[in-house]
Order: structure tokens, then C-alpha cells, then sequence
């Protein structure tokens, strides 16, 4: 009910925007289309000092995850394993940092499809670790690969994990496989943000549907919306369902992980909004400073103040959640579903209100779940 | 306009009943209950578990569609419940579905208004589907571990979804069970049992009127006639008399969409004007008013025609901006569902006409534009199709591109 009330009311606001926007259109389209911000300026610190670093940092992560694999692959032992889990702990939390910007390469070589799409469907992935012919780049096969399908091996293949890799090369190979995947797409991906797309991505600096903003200030909220609202809290919680489904979470095998992933997703959506580099050394322009350019305001307070203190607000929610939300949702739900609600205000203020404002078109539609 | 539609219509529910008080029931006007709930002899007079079987039919073989499993007999004695020799079968996982005498086959195209002097055009719609099932089998099954690309099937990401696609891009399984909601569904409601030649066939006035009920039944055949109608709109609910709470969660076919249709605040107010229709025709039956009855299915036939046009509409636009977006598999998922609700135009019913809002050989125009700009079909398709089939279509019906589109 709470998602039929909500959808409702945004679409008849998407159609109010629709209204305004032709109504501009008919005059001088160039000129309404087009403010005084600088876009490239933006597009270029967004590129060199988050994007292209949080690339290059889950490449990393993904090459120490693979060796680590590796060796825990040819020698399985207690130590091998701890340290290949380790480095799957930390590559998680880095594809947290690039899971936002889904444009450009990781667009063409769908990385998000073949990284991470959870749950992972474990009976299917048991049927393909016994299939040498399983083919991995099918759409199908999305959900039996990337961290889902490690977090499952690594921690929920049995009690006794170890004892499986020992008893059979299989889940190793298998492994191996998923883990190398992994690293292949995040070369791929790393390696044009630090060539040419770099650039490509900078002076794609227009107003269309495909102009590079556009498609950053689109995944931002797609983001924020399907990923971090729906994907990591608003479904296990229940919203969708009316009954708790903790299944659903990500990392669920490692569910003590569940909680830093949501941090560290929604701190990369703050960095996108204030402007804040990667490692937090400098800033330049974000979302925010472009709302302010347009002095967008909500019942008269700065929408961008708004929305941060929102942000902050939420973020301070979860700090006070298990580390485990499937714990979480076992001893509380209610306050995973006041994190929802946290998150779920601001969604009208960034598809609508701040969309709006810099003239970006919605560029996904809401699935009608069939 | 849309507003402006809806403040008319209920101006002429409002002058329909006034005037029946009237003419017919001065002292005691026809007042729905509050539910869906009509009783005699201390029980229920209310019946359609033949409508919730073939709704449940269709719900198992929506599934089987996509079981790689599945082989053409098998899905083809689901869709009839007989075998190629007219022999009982089992197909189904209920066992109630397995003992029952229905098909969702028997009932395609088969309406009194528009079918029973047309069985040639009902049997080639009955064939189509047949083809469309042929097609999941033959064109779909065996590519099924290989990626679509334009001119070969095979199966294509839909956001983290996966869809499965002929070489054209055409998903089987979404045009079958969307063209069942025009065929099956809307076809029997609007076209067979609110339609006077069923409801007042036969002696069905007289027995109405007279109280006569239908043997070892608690019902008068007209009574059961309009529960028909009910039931395929809401013979999946758990709560039958209550059925909104639910509404869209209840079967795959019209519920469904009437349950999507209400989230959009342009038509948010057409599953209670469906159910209140519903009801009131149904004490009008009760009471002898078969003017009232007659307005209430007037409603109803037009509001589930809207329904089928606007999500027909609805698909075309959300495929445009998947294509914009290069989401190809979103697009030719959406077309699928478009395609198979243009297809459910031919069954609509627009009362002022008596005759549906486009007839088959429009429809058939419509799906061949849709497919052929060029020779891979939706791979091919262009956004200024889309439009240009949107604009048509809403062109004959109150509700605008845009208002269908969000």
C-alpha cells in the first residue's frame, strides 16, 4: 500500500514536470534548457577524483580477492581460507564505492548484472559447479556469480566450508572462475576510466538524454532508489512483501557484513551529492553545489541542506542497527523500516525536485514487477 | 478531461437511477450493498467457481510457459484440459483443476455477442494461440542457453531479469497471457454474460422475475449469469465479497492490471467504480430493474476497455524510453505485454457502439506495424511506431497519451 500510495503520487508529479517542461519547450528550447552551471567542470572532478579512483581501487580489490582465491584454491587450509574471506570482505565494501556509476564501460560489459545480483540462487549455482559447460555470460546465469555467489561459497556452502573445498576441487574451480570473472570485468572497466573514456565522459557535457550528467544524475537516483532504499533495506524489511524476507539481504551468508556494505554505499552517494573526493583529501563541485547554483529551494529552506541533513539522518539510523540486519530484522524490524522511511522522504526530492531543476529527464521506469 | 469524462459518467449513473425510481420502484430505489453480497434461504446466491478454476488454469500455465521442461502436449492439454482426441487429462498441479470439466481453450473468442455468428473468426483467434504456445515451444525451448541477438531467439537481460525471445524479440509467453485478458477474460464479461442475449435468454426475465431458480441451485440463471461476469474480474480474491483490498494481487489477467491501473491518479478511482457497478447491477437483477442493470454493465464495459487501451499504451511509451536507454530487453519485454494487450483490443466493448473499440483487422494492422520496420522485427522497431500506434489508439478512447504513459 505504503509503494501503490508513493508511486501514485510521484507519477502524477513526474506528469506535472512532463507539463512544465513541454510548456518550455515550446518557447526558446536551447536557452531554457541550458543554465549558467558548468557542467564539464563538475564531470571532470566527478571522473578524476571518485570515479576513476573507486575503479581503480576495486580493481585492486578484485586482483587481491582473485590471488587470494587462488591460493586457498591450491592449498585449502584454515589460513587460506581466513584470508581469502578477508579479502572478500574488503572487495565487497569496494564495489560498494563503484556500484553507483553503472554508466559507460561497466554499462556496455553489465557489470552490475554479473557482480552483483543477490540472492544468489544456490541450488542453481550447486547445479553449475557440477556443469563444466555452464555458460556465465548468459542472463541467466546472473544470479549464481559475482560477490552473491562468493559470499554463499566462502560462507554458506556448509558449516563445515572448509571441509568442502578440501573434499573436492569442484567449489574451488568454481570459485576460481567467479573470482577471476570478477577481476576480468573490473580491468575492463578500471581501464577505461583511466583511458579514453575519461575524456569522452568529461566533454559529453550537453543536455540530452545520453549527455553524460544526465546519466550520472540518473544512476544517482536509480541508485538511491532501487539499490540502497529497495535492494538493502526496503525488501528484506518487508515493504514489498508484507512479511520479513531476510534472505534477500545482501551478503546475507556473511550477514555481519550487511551493515558496513549500507554505510559505505550510502557515504559514495553523499561524496556524489557534496562534492567530497574519494579519499576525502579535497572537494570540488557535486550535486549539491549545482542545486545551489539554482538556489532550488523546498518551502524555503535550500533543497541540497535538506536533503544532506536527510542523508545524515539516515545515516545515523543505521549506525545504531545490528551490524547484521538479518539479527536486525530477527530482533527489531521496526527500526530497519524506520531507516526505510528515512530513505523514502528523500526520494521525492531527488527524482522530482532536484531533477526537475537541472531539466534530467527520468530515465528508467518503475518495473511493474512482471 | 479525464475529470471532466468521470463527472459526466457519474452524472448519468445519477440520472439513470433517479429515473428508475421513477418509472419502476418509486417507494424503494435499488440500493447496493456494501459488498459483494447477495443471499437467499439463509445462504449465499452467489457462484462463479468456474471463472476462479480458469483463473487458476491460467496461473499454472503462465508458469509451465517458461518451464524448459514443459513439452507442446503437455502445455497444450493445460490450455484445453483435454487431450489432441478430446480424452480426459491431468495436466495440472491441482488436483481440482485436473477434475474440472473447464478449459481456458473453450472459452476464447467464444462470446455470444460477438462469436456466435463469427465461429470462423473464433476459431482462426483460437488458432493464434495455439501458435503462440507452438512458438514457446519450438522457437523459444531450444535457445534457451543462448543469448538473443537481432534475427536469433534466445534469451536477453531485462534489467537482472531474463526474458525469452523468438528472433524477433517477441516473448510467446507475454503475448499468450496478455491476449487471454481480451479473449478469455474481457470477452465472457463484457461481450458474453452482461450482454442482454445471455442475461435474458431463454426465460431467464420471467424466472427472474418470478424467483424460479436453476435446479439444486440457490441462484436464478440471470443471478449466476452476472456472477459470471464477477468472476472473471475477481474470482481470484480469497475474500470474494471484498475483493479490492486485494485488487491486483489476484490473479495474472484483469485484476492484475485494474490493480495497476489505480496507482495511476488519473484512473485511481476505476477499481471502486468496476466493483460498485458490480454490486448495483447485481441488486438491480435482484430487485427486477433490468434498465439500472443494463446502465451498471455499461460502465463496466467501458471501464475495462479503457483498462486494456490505456496498459496497451502504457507498454508502447515505457519501451520508448528503454530504447532510448539502449535496455533492449526491457523494450521488448514491454512490447511483449504491449502486443498482447493491442491483441485484447478486439474483444473490448465501447457501449455506445455495441461493437468493440477496434476490430481484428485493425488490431491485426496495428501488431503488423508494430513488427515490421524492418526484418528482425522489435529489433528494428522505431520510437515514431510506438508513438504513432500510441496516438491511434488513444485516439478513441477519453484518456490521453500521457495520462496512460505514467
Amino acid at each position: 500500500m505504503y509503494l501503490r500510495r508513493w508511486i501514485a503520487w510521484s507519477c502524477s508529479a513526474i506528469a506535472l514536470t512532463a507539463t512544465f517542461s513541454c510548456a518550455d519547450d515550446g518557447g526558446a528550447l536551447n536557452d531554457l534548457d541550458k543554465d549558467d552551471f558548468d557542467r564539464q567542470a563538475l564531470l571532470a572532478h566527478m571522473a578524476d577524483q571518485l570515479i576513476s579512483p573507486a575503479y581503480s581501487q576495486y580493481q585492486a580489490s578484485c586482483s587481491d580477492f582473485n590471488s587470494k582465491v587462488l591460493a586457498f584454491t591450491q592449498n585449502p587450509d584454515a589460513t587460506s581460507l581466513n584470508q581469502a574471506r578477508a579479502s572478500f570482505q574488503n572487495a565487497y565494501v569496494s564495489w560498494q564505492e563503484v556500484s553507483v556509476f553503472q554508466f559507460g564501460p561497466a554499462e556496455a560489459q553489465s557489470l552490475s548484472n554479473y557482480s552483483n545480483v543477490y540472492p544468489c540462487d544456490t541450488s542453481e549455482l550447486l547445479a553449475a559447479i557440477d556443469n563444466p559447460s555452464q555458460n556465465l555470460s548468459l542472463p541467466s546465469a546472473f544470479d549464481i556469480q559475482g560477490w552473491p555467489a562468493a559470499d554463499f561459497l566462502l560462507f554458506g556452502l556448509s558449516e563445515d566450508v572448509l571441509g568442502y573445498f578440501q573434499s573436492d576441487p569442484k567449489y574451488g574451480h568454481f570459485l576460481l572462475k567467479i573470482s577471476a570473472r570478477l577481476l576480468n570485468l573490473a580491468v575492463a572497466c578500471a581501464d577505461e576510466w583511466n583511458g579514453n573514456y575519461r575524456n569522452d565522459f568529461v566533454n559529453n557535457d550537453g543536455y540530452g538524454a545520453t549527455a553524460s550528467f544526465n546519466k550520472l544524475a540518473n544512476d544517482f537516483v536509480f541508485h538511491f532508489e532501487k539499490e540502497l532504499r529497495a535492494g538493502k533495506i526496503g525488501i528484506a524489511a518487508g515493504v514489498f512483501s508484507g512479511s520479513v524476507l531476510p534472505n534477500r539481504l545482501e551478503a546475507y551468508y556473511n550477514d555481519s557484513l550487511s551493515k558496513v556494505l549500507f554505510l559505505h554505499n550510502l557515504a559514495i552517494l553523499e561524496k556524489v551529492f557534496t562534492g567530497e573526493s574519494l579519499n576525502g583529501s579535497t572537494s570540488g563541485p557535486g550535486l549539491k553545489a549545482y542545486l545551489d547554483e539554482l538556489n532550488v529551494r523546498r518551502e524555503g529552506e535550500l533543497l541540497s541542506e535538506l536533503i544532506l541533513r536527510q542523508m545524515a539522518g539516515a545515516r545515523s539510523l543505521a549506525e545504531g542497527l545490528n551490524a547484521s540486519f538479518a539479527q536486525q530484522i530477527e530482533d527489531d524490524p521496526i527500526a530497519m523500516l524506520t531507516l526505510y522511511d528515512a530513505l523514502q522522504i528523500m526520494i521525492p526530492w531527488i527524482k522530482v525536485d532536484m531533477l526537475q531543476a537541472f531539466n534530467v529527464n527520468v530515465d528508467y521506469i518503475d518495473a511493474d514487477g512482471d | 478531461m479525464k475529470r471532466f469524462t468521470l463527472l459526466l459518467s457519474l452524472g448519468f449513473i445519477t440520472l439513470s437511477c433517479s429515473n428508475e425510481g421513477e418509472n419502476a420502484n418509486q417507494e424503494n430505489p435499488v440500493i447496493a450493498p456494501a459488498t459483494y453480497t447477495f443471499e437467499r434461504n439463509s445462504g449465499s446466491s452467489v457462484s462463479y467457481s468456474g471463472q476462479s478454476e480458469r483463473l487458476a488454469m491460467v496461473s499454472e500455465i503462465s508458469a509451465a510457459l517458461l518451464d524448459f521442461n514443459q513439452d507442446l502436449e503437455g502445455l497444450m492439454e493445460m490450455y484445453a484440459n483435454e487431450d489432441a482426441f478430446g480424452n480426459d487429462v491431468a495436466p495440472f498441479q491441482d488436483p481440482i483443476l485436473n477434475a474440472s470439466t473447464k478449459s481456458i481453450r473453450s472459452k476464447i473468442a467464444a462470446s455470444s455477442l460477438y462469436f456466435s455468428a463469427n465461429t470462423a473468426q473464433s476459431a482462426t483467434i483460437r488458432s493464434t494461440f495455439d501458435t503462440w504456445i507452438g512458438g514457446q515451444v519450438n522457437f523459444i525451448f531450444p535457445f534457451e542457453n543462448q543469448a538473443a541477438a537481432a534475427g536469433m531467439a534466445g534469451q536477453i537481460a531485462d534489467g537482472s531479469s531474463v526474458r525469452y525471445v523468438n528472433s524477433k524479440g517477441l516473448e510467446y509467453n507475454q503475448v499468450f497471457i496478455k491476449g487471454l485478458i481480451g479473449a478469455l477474460c474481457a470477452d465472457q464479461m463484457l461481450n458474453n454474460y452482461l450482454d442482454p442475449s445471455v442475461l435474458d435468454a431463454g426465460s431467464n426475465r420471467a424466472d427472474n422475475d418470478a424467483s424460479i431458480l436453476l435446479a439444486e441451485k440457490n441462484y436464478t440463471n440471470m443471478e449466476h449469469k452476472w456472477d459470471e461476469a464477477y468472476g472473471y474480474l475477481f474470482g481470484g480474491a480469497t475474500e470474494g465479497s471484498t475483493p479490492l483490498a486485494t485488487l491486483g494481487d489476484d490473479d495474472q489477467l484483469l485484476n492484475k492490471y485494474l490493480g495497476r491501473l489505480i496507482n495511476d491518479r488519473d484512473f485511481e478511482n476505476y477499481g471502486t467504480e468496476v466493483y460498485n457497478a458490480f454490486k448495483l447491477g447485481r441488486a438491480a437483477i435482484v430487485a427486477g430493474d433490468y434498465a439500472l442493470r443494463d446502465t451498471q454493465a455499461a460502465i463496466i464495459r467501458k471501464r475495462i476497455s479503457e483498462l486494456i487501451a490505456i496498459r496497451a499504451v502504457y507498454y508502447l511509451q515505457s519501451a520508448k524510453t528503454a530504447l532510448g536507454a539502449n535496455a533492449f530487453g526491457t523494450a521488448f519485454h514491454d512490447l511483449s505485454e504491449a502486443y498482447g494487450f493491442i491483441y485484447s483490443l478486439q474483444f473490448t466493448h465501447n457501449p455506445m457502439a455495441e461493437a468493440p473499440y477496434f476490430n481484428g483487422s485493425e488490431v491485426e494492422a496495428f501488431l503488423n506495424d508494430l513488427m515490421d520496420d524492418g526484418a528482425n522485427g522489435l529489433w528494428d522497431v522505431q520510437t515514431s511506431t510506438l508513438d504513432t500506434l500510441a496516438n491511434t489508439i488513444a485516439g478513441r478512447f477519453d484518456f490521453t497519451v500521457a495520462q496512460a504513459a505514467n
